[in-house]
């Protein structure tokens, strides 16, 4: 059934699309307010990403894979935002930053009390990149399985264990930046 | 390899849930099922963005630049005006590439990085091709020899239909691969306006003609403003205030005066040429070595009207302030020569673009796992598309070191070695293996001694030239699950010096676990931020099979077709 909703919005069928689009906008949007934290931003991600969906709808080669395509489609309305938000504000963490490494090496342990301040959490994740952002939400919040986060992030499967573990690092980092 | 994630953080997921906490913003439904009825109303790019944001700020616009002018008039310097300057080429004087020139100019020699061109071209909107991390794909260019990639920073306006023809701003971002800066809004007298003329507003991008100086202020800077991205350049140009104006400044007579200093401003004698505006142009003087002269630079410049946070103002303040924000200098390029037959237009691929689209040959055998370039180099994307073009089945499910845009933070590092991994069809570039870790300035190639020495601090993807042989325990897991079992690395055959999951010595060494000879090659690793249990099981159950890395690939040269 969600199939054959997916294909007839797919041919163009408005109606379907509609139906796509009200099912999905709560989790879209949530997604979407995690990763730029900012309710604003977050709704016109959301808006981008279903009309750009909806423009782009003949792309869509598989319609089991719908959700990991929209996924895919919201990330980088959120990367369109990230760049027009405060472009000097936003800072990729290098991992070669011989201090975020020795942060890296303990990235299996529990986030400590240094993450009980949101306001310090919120401005860590800032720093984050938006896959960094992404891969977090996607498995520490939506708890997503593997195989979802890989294709809502176009990388193999084998590469998102490792990207979990570049991001919590790159986390650890900004925090420990953070907290000073 | 492993599916098996880090457990749940509760931390890192309780602070997540509170970041998205909260109702649906009311009216949200309904605002996207508005856009989406203009976007099927074939009236691209209205939908962006959302009215509720854009229409105070852009209210408030108009009112805001008329008062920037002023206060940029009463902090200039006397007018002082010159000769004209000698006439430039004719290109990019009032004229765009056609598609034609546009496409001899992608099928030459590569461009100096971030050339900026104006070209008038059909852009064929997909999202399915030309993966680039740094930017998201908008679509390819039509009427071009070879495919040429259209990458945006920022959400395109009149980019939703299908196909979109106009005149557009591109930067060279690479062979194939151009970053759009916007579609250009054309003078009523011509392509590019004049500073006297009647600037496009809301948000529109448009070209101008004239002379890009700078007054120096007195003002401390906090820090130095950044150029931000090629694509969207920053504006702010502390101490600077930028101006374009239709005639530059005698520098020899400004600096008599003590033009360019902000220490004139209180002579109450009116400053800049005239007319002249207000522009934020700090991105672009470094983006492309325009040179911060009191006398102004020639040029014709891709300018923007853009709204952004007023200064002085809060951050809870909607509304915005509107300025023109100059994005690129036209580059003073030789048109290319137009070749003898037309341009094609060849079907979009997922394939790296730029390279001749190949009539299918027969059938190759099956590529081993994994490809390199001769002499143990990175396979060029002409060379891996042209290795596509020839049999697209040849590399399914392989590996290739392949080098190629990749532009996570800066362009600085725009060709990188890559691992990818080619499926079908996505081709290549969008299983992107990662990126890999050079061993020195010029090398990508490590020794196993070299990798133990960075391990752990530098998890990530490694080429390692080595000998890898079977461990004599194949067992790990007495739980039942699949077990990985481990194969070594060492720098002389026989030698364990680096373990590895998934039983790479069955795969590529010679023979079974525990026996055979050892084998050298140039294997592609991935090595673990910390050494890791194998199987699901106990680690301690199956005695000695923690790995540091898994083997992906045993690398050999590629067959150039």
């Amino acid at each position: 059934m969600e199939r054959a909703l997916v294909e007839r919005a797919r041919s163009g069928d408005r109606a379907a699309f509609d139906s796509l689009v009200r099912s999905r906008i709560d989790a879209v949007y949530r997604t979407s307010l995690a990763i730029l934290g900012n309710q604003a931003d977050a709704a016109d991600a959301t808006q981008e990403a279903f009309v750009s969906a909806w423009c782009h709808r003949d792309a869509l080669r598989d319609p089991d894979a719908f959700d990991a395509w929209l996924g895919r489609i919201n990330l980088n309305a959120c990367r369109q935002h990230l760049r027009r938000r405060a472009r000097t504000r936003v800072r990729e963490i290098s991992l070669d930053d011989p201090e975020g490494d020795r942060e890296a090496a303990a990235t299996d342990r529990p986030l400590d009390d240094r993450t009980a301040d949101a306001d310090v959490f919120d401005r860590a994740f800032a720093r984050l990149s938006i896959d960094d952002r992404a891969v977090l939400v996607l498995h520490h919040l939506h708890e997503r399985p593997v195989a979802e986060i890989a294709a809502t992030l176009a990388a193999p499967e084998g590469t998102i264990k490792s990207r979990l573990h570049r991001a919590r690092a790159a986390l650890e980092s900004a925090l420990a930046k953070e907290s000073r | 390899m492993s599916s098996q994630l880090p457990p749940i953080d509760p931390n890192i997921r309780g602070h997540l849930a509170r970041r998205s906490a909260g109702r649906l913003p009311d009216g949200l439904l309904a605002e996207v099922s508005a856009a989406l009825d203009e976007a099927r109303d074939t009236r691209p790019g209205a939908q962006w963005p959302r009215p509720a944001w854009s229409i105070p700020r852009l209210a408030g616009a108009g009112a805001t630049v008329a008062l920037v002018a002023v206060l940029v008039l009463a902090v200039a310097i006397p007018a002082l005006h010159t000769a004209p300057a000698t006439s430039p080429a004719s290109y990019p004087d009032g004229r765009a590439l056609s598609t034609i020139e546009l496409a001899s100019l992608m099928a030459g020699p590569a461009l100096p990085m971030n050339t900026t061109v104006v070209a008038s071209a059909t852009i064929d909107a997909r999202t399915d091709v030309c993966p680039m991390d740094r930017y998201p794909t908008l679509g390819v260019v039509e009427g071009m020899a070879s495919q040429v990639c259209v990458m945006g920073a920022t959400v395109p306006v009149g980019l939703g239909a299908p196909k979109t023809t106009g005149v557009f701003a591109f930067r060279y971002l690479g062979p194939g691969y151009l970053g759009l800066l916007g579609e250009i809004t054309p003078a009523s007298t011509g392509l590019a306006f004049k500073v006297a003329d009647e600037w496009p507003l809301a948000g529109k991008t448009f070209l101008v003609e004239g002379w890009l100086g700078v007054v120096e202020l007195t003002e401390s800077c906090a820090s130095a403003p950044t150029a931000g991205d090629v694509l969207d350049p920053n504006g702010e140009d502390c101490p600077y205030a930028d101006w374009l104006a239709d005639e530059p400044v005698d520098a020899s007579v400004a600096a008599q005066t003590g033009l360019g200093s902000s220490e004139t401003a209180g002579s109450g004698s009116p400053l800049l040429p005239v007319p002249e505006r207000h522009v934020e142009a700090g991105g672009v003087h470094q983006i492309d070595s325009v040179p911060r002269s009191v006398g102004g630079t020639y040029g014709v410049y891709v300018v923007r009207s853009v709204t952004e946070q007023c200064p002085y103002a809060s951050p809870q303040e909607n509304r915005g302030c509107g300025a023109w924000r100059v994005l690129a200098r036209v580059a003073d390029i030789s048109i290319p020569e137009l070749r003898a037959s037309p341009a094609l237009t060849p079907t979009p691929t997922t394939a790296p673009p730029a390279t001749p689209v190949a009539a299918p040959t027969q059938a190759r055998p099956i590529a081993p796992t994994g490809l390199i370039g001769p002499g143990n180099r990175p396979l060029t994307a002409a060379e891996v598309s042209a290795l596509v073009a020839a049999d697209p089945g040849h590399l399914v499910g392989r590996y290739v070191i392949d080098k190629r845009p990749w532009c996570q933070t800066t362009c600085e590092d725009f060709e990188v070695e890559v691992a990818d991994r080619v499926t079908p069809g996505w081709t290549v570039g969008q299983g992107e293996q990662g990126e890999l870790l050079n061993s020195g300035p010029d090398g990508m190639v490590w020794t196993v001694p070299q990798v133990l020495a960075a391990w752990p601090n530098r998890p990530g993807i490694y080429l390692v030239d080595a000998w890898i042989s079977g461990a004599s325990m194949d067992s790990c897991d007495v739980a039942g699950s699949p077990c990985y079992e481990v194969s070594w690395l060492g720098s002389t055959p026989g030698v364990q010096q680096l373990g590895l999951q998934l039983g790479a010595y069955h795969e590529f060494g010679a023979g079974q676990v525990g026996g055979g000879a050892s084998i050298h090659g140039l294997f592609l690793v991935e090595i673990f931020p910390e050494i890791q249990a194998c199987g699901t099981g106990p680690a301690s159950s199956g005695g000695a099979c923690a790995a540091a890395g898994k083997m992906a690939a045993r690398l050999e040269p590629a067959v150039l077709p």
